[in-house]
């Protein structure tokens, strides 16, 4: 066996597994595809409600974006549901080995932990690229069709975000093995990123602190980015600065990530966490 | 109570997230006021009060399916639901003592939320009517108890009870007036008006900060108490029939 198969084999069965998994229980799956359009459209009657007459233009006036609103709030939705799926996806994953007890023999396996954990990842984009057509480009498609060029773009913008927030799911990963109950520690934090990314708004309308916050998460660059390439392909040159501010995170947050997960299970060897539950 | 303070993660998480979707949904809608008047928009009182009051039933409404219908289910998944149901004590009994847990931590959660948003918003949060609203509140707590019991009585048929429940979840948003009048719903008004907990949205919310209803109140009013107690009686008359089907079948622990 080579140096390359040794790698490839085992990410090649981690990934077929996930993959396995996540199509296994297709009820969860059509919901994670309405939510974004249940959200958009109660965002859209309830802003209506407030704006009466005027609540178009309010939009616009107060994003600063020309985009269909609609479509400008599925960009938002969309992303934040591809958040929500690879945090708790990662973040719960060895919690759900540990509870079935195939935790202590994947680590027992002879590969690399991080091989474990990109396994699952690459799984992720899977789900990720078809919650991107099934949300996203259907709406850019239908209701700003001059945006079909742009979608090229906001794809590959999304795909860059993918890599930090897999950083960011390797240390939910190692909390939820520490602390234990995954599913109220991923909620929780899904539901803070919401709010921080503007999911459903423009960051700008959010006070300066909590902008900083919202700089330092990939989500908010993510959705910014993506609207914008949507709106117009020329203006994404002009968020170049984001955009490098995506690829550095894209660097360091997995490398800080691992680095994080392996200081938790190194203590959890010692302690015997990785058995409790 | 004593499972409940087990997991202090879930307390925490409960504390933090409803009043972070409130506010998730508030910044989204005042997005659509004019410039400059999205904290206008966000402390206008009754824009204020028409989210607060809707988010407040979605609260009672969303934890008594969750607290009854899941609690069946979980106790399935331990395998300790035949047990608890061999006890000599009324199925009633157990499920109204869970429900009762539910009612406490809904009323903590709901006074924590109003302090929060509260100080937040600059905005107080006062109650127009306090009889009509604990009237309300009472039978709104009757009718998700009948409600949750149709849950609970799903969940020995179906299994994908957090499918079936963020579903109806969404119905109820999206079909209720919880969060914007049912006016703005066009034809899809005639499905509201035929939702019994429209009207308990509606009349929770006009005992909460006053406003108009859908129905004159002298006539909501019964209503609301008409279908707490249909619903009580469905609900009840539902889950023992579906206890004694899944006996007969042997399916009571089966998951």
């Amino acid at each position: 066996m080579t140096r390359l198969e040794y790698t490839l084999d085992p990410l090649r069965a981690i990934f077929k597994k996930e993959v396995r998994r996540l199509i296994r229980y297709p009820g969860e799956m059509v919901f994670v595809f309405l939510i974004p359009y249940f959200l958009t459209g109660l965002v859209m009657a309830m802003g209506i409600s407030v704006g009466g007459a005027s609540a178009f233009g309010n939009f616009a006036a107060q994003t600063g974006s020309s985009l269909n609103p609609f479509v400008f709030l599925m960009i938002g939705t969309g992303v934040w549901m591809v958040s929500w799926v690879i945090m708790e996806g990662i973040g719960t994953l060895l919690r759900e080995e540990q509870m079935k007890g195939t935790l202590e023999q994947n680590f027992l396996a002879p590969i690399n932990r991080f091989l474990l954990l990109v396994g699952t990842a690459l799984s992720q984009i899977v789900i990720t690229s078809l919650l991107f057509v099934g949300v996203v480009a259907v709406s850019v498609l239908l209701l700003a069709p001059q945006g079909a060029l742009g979608l090229l773009v906001a794809f590959g913008i999304l795909m860059i975000g993918l890599i930090p927030l897999f950083g960011i799911g390797f240390v939910f990963a190692a909390l939820v093995v520490r602390f234990k109950e995954p599913y109220a520690f991923t909620q929780t934090m899904n539901v803070l990123f919401g709010v921080l990314a503007g999911a459903f708004y423009n960051v700008t309308v959010l006070p300066s602190w909590v902008r900083v916050v919202s700089a330092a998460i990939p989500q908010s660059i993510v959705i910014q980015d993506m609207r914008l390439a949507v709106e117009s392909v020329g203006s994404i040159v002009g968020a170049f600065g984001s955009l490098i501010a995506l690829l550095t995170m894209g660097l360091v947050y997995p490398v800080l990530g691992y680095y994080f997960f392996k200081q938790f299970e190194r203590r959890a060897k010692i302690s015997g966490d990785l058995s409790k539950f | 109570m004593r499972i409940y303070l087990r997991y202090p993660s879930w307390i925490a998480s409960e504390f933090i997230t409803l009043p972070a979707w409130f506010l998730l949904l508030a910044i989204g809608v005042a997005s659509w006021a004019p410039k400059g008047g999205v904290t206008a928009a966000l402390s206008s009182t009754s824009v204020f009060n028409f989210f607060y009051w809707g988010f407040i039933f979605l609260i009672i409404f969303s934890t008594s399916i969750w607290g009854i219908g899941q609690s069946i289910r979980n106790e399935q998944l331990q395998g300790t639901l035949e047990q608890l149901f061999l006890a000599p004590v009324s199925r009633v009994s157990i499920i109204s003592g869970r429900f009762a847990r539910t009612m406490v931590t809904d009323l903590a959660i709901i006074v924590y939320t109003s302090i929060l948003l509260g100080t937040l918003s600059h905005e107080t949060v006062g109650v127009q009517n306090p009889l009509l609203l604990v009237g309300v509140y009472t039978f709104l707590e009757l009718a998700v108890l009948g409600f949750g019991l149709i849950f609970a009585a799903l969940t020995f048929r179906l299994k994908s009870f957090n499918l079936l429940s963020n579903l109806t979840q969404f119905v109820v948003i999206g079909l209720c007036g919880l969060f914007f009048p049912v006016s703005i719903l066009g034809p899809l008004r005639v499905v509201s008006m035929a939702i019994p907990f429209t009207y308990f949205a509606d009349m929770f919310r006009y005992a909460g900060y006053g406003g108009a209803t859908l129905l004159d109140p002298i006539l909501e009013f019964p209503l609301t108490l008409a279908s707490a107690l249909g619903l009580f009686i469905l609900g009840l008359g539902y889950f023992k029939a579906t206890e004694k089907r899944a006996k007969q079948k042997g399916q009571i622990g089966t998951h």
